[in-house]
């Protein structure tokens, strides 16, 4: 596809940068007089002494369980208002097309405040409820405007052969339409998904038991910034490493037509 | 193939049909006046320029497109007055698209299984087995479970043609069936419609293959500005055309 020079160009260029990368992260540690300590962490990871899971496992569950929650209410309230932004009725296509507007373009973590401070002063939410509303609203406007990026791509010529083999409108929905848009929705999906499981740390701000406020108590006892967030990023790492990797299997086996 | 019997009625008849489009510089008539009867065993060839409504024509017949005032029915049921759900209509009839318009996530097989299965009631196993004769009937039996993206233009467009005969249609539309296939795969699909014509077939075709039309067409129609023009048996029509515009259409496709 390149020409071979090319292609020699790009790995030697990738190659330096890398080299740059290491030889500027290695200098940085050089230089910082800290006396590095990860043992520490054993403790938090795993008490041994009640043989239970320590406060960066327990924050690893609260993430996770917050996470799938909102990615399952999120899909579904993402559908419908998709298929609310899709209608030909003014209102509910216009209110629909607000909703997303608003949960995509203001800050996640003002929504919590609201969320939380304002509405669930109101109707006296707990912080895990408040959280997993606020990510699956916002959660959902993502999914409803790749829904309908999906709907809007989708062929007509397909549309008119299933019409004109004589399926009803629920079948070609069904048989022709769902099967193709989804699988046309999953690279986007799984990168919304991976996002919302990184965003879910802003719970952490209204005292929700997630990794990240797990973190912020591991180092108010252990004064250990470094080490604890080094190893809350890796965890987070492989949460979304293994999330993506899904992501990728189910879309080589679920592809569209296999060329 | 069909019995004498339904010989007595049309199987498609265009009384009237006006279709018009709202752009912006105003109203767009596509087709005015029309009227087309199609009987048992006609093999129709429309032709004519681009833009004169042919494949409108076609397209209203499946209502796949509305129309702006008029009636079209399909064996006596029309789709303006009957009262019928607009898809029990249309599995009277079946279409063979220009670009094919296969399904892309259902293989060769599935792809021609689907409406048996669906609109016919048969079972898995029926629909499986009707779609694999039809294959082979169109000479593709070794090609089955290959995914569209797998097969050559003229293999997809023999899938389709599979895929309209598996309902069993009363009439069978073909929109420019070989204009999107590259000219030496043109014969594969042709030689398969002119086994169909054969056969019996009542046939509606939108071509641009004069050859084609002269050999399978019962009668060839010119449109042109959303009307019929001309219509006649296939050696007239050709060699003695009557109209002028028809007269200067063949002299310009022929140089």
């Amino acid at each position: 596809m390149y020409p071979k020079s090319l292609s020699r160009y790009l790995t030697l260029l990738s190659l330096v940068v890398l080299a740059l990368g290491g030889w500027l992260l290695i200098q940085s540690f050089l230089h910082l007089d800290y006396d590095w300590d990860f043992a520490f962490l054993k403790v938090y990871l795993w008490d041994s002494q009640n043989s239970r899971p320590g406060l960066i496992l327990e924050g690893l569950w609260g993430t996770i369980y917050i996470s799938v929650l909102s990615i399952f209410f999120g899909s579904v309230l993402g559908l419908i208002v998709g298929f609310l932004m899709l209608t030909r009725e003014p209102v509910a296509r216009s209110a629909a097309t607000f909703f997303v507007d608003v949960f995509r373009n203001t800050p996640v973590l003002v929504q919590l405040y609201v969320m939380y401070f304002i509405v669930g002063t109101a109707l006296s939410l707990s912080p895990e409820v408040a959280g997993v509303m606020t990510l699956s609203l916002f959660c959902s406007a993502y999914v409803a405007d790749i829904f309908r990026a999906a709907v809007i791509e989708f062929e007509r010529g397909q549309v008119d052969a299933a019409k004109a083999i004589g399926l009803n409108d629920w079948q070609i929905a069904s048989q022709i339409m769902a099967p193709q848009i989804l699988r046309r929705m999953l690279p986007a999906l799984v990168g919304q998904f991976v996002s919302l499981v990184k965003d879910s740390s802003l719970v952490s701000v209204i005292s929700v038991a997630d990794l990240t406020k797990s973190a912020l108590n591991v180092v108010s006892v252990s004064f250990r910034a470094f080490e604890t967030w080094f190893v809350i990023a890796l965890i987070y790492f492989v949460l979304n490493y293994a999330l993506s990797s899904y992501g990728r299997y189910l879309e080589r086996r679920l592809r569209v037509s296999p060329a | 193939m069909n019995p004498p019997s339904s010989s007595s009625s049309p199987l498609v008849e265009m009384v009237q049909v006006k279709k018009s489009f709202h752009t912006g510089h105003g109203e767009q008539v596509v087709l005015d006046h029309f009227d087309l009867q199609v009987w048992p065993g006609d093999r129709l060839c429309l032709i004519g320029p681009s833009g004169s409504g042919k494949s409108t024509c076609l397209r209203i017949i499946n209502a796949l497109e509305t129309i702006s005032a008029g009636e079209v029915k399909v064996t006596g049921l029309s789709y303006q007055g009957s009262g019928l759900p607009v898809h029990k209509i249309r599995q009277k009839t079946a279409m063979v698209f220009q670009r094919f318009e296969l399904f892309p996530h259902l293989n060769a097989l599935e792809n021609v299984a689907l409406a048996p299965r669906l609109t016919r009631g048969l079972s898995r196993e029926a629909a499986r087995e009707k779609s694999s004769e039809l294959l082979a009937k169109v000479g593709l039996a070794a090609h089955t479970h290959k995914y569209p993206a797998q097969l050559s233009g003229g293999q997809q467009q023999r899938v389709s043609i599979a895929r309209a005969l598996a309902v069993d249609p009363e009439v069978l539309l073909c929109d420019e069936p070989t204009s999107a296939l590259d000219p030496e795969l043109v014969h594969e699909v042709t030689d398969i419609l002119q086994d169909l014509a054969l056969g019996g077939m009542t046939m509606l075709i939108v071509t641009h293959e004069m050859s084609f039309a002269r050999r399978v067409a019962t009668q060839c129609l010119f449109l042109e500005g959303g009307k019929i023009v001309e219509r006649a048996v296939p050696d007239a029509f050709f060699d003695r055309p009557k109209h002028p515009r028809l007269q200067q259409f063949l002299k310009k496709i022929q140089v």
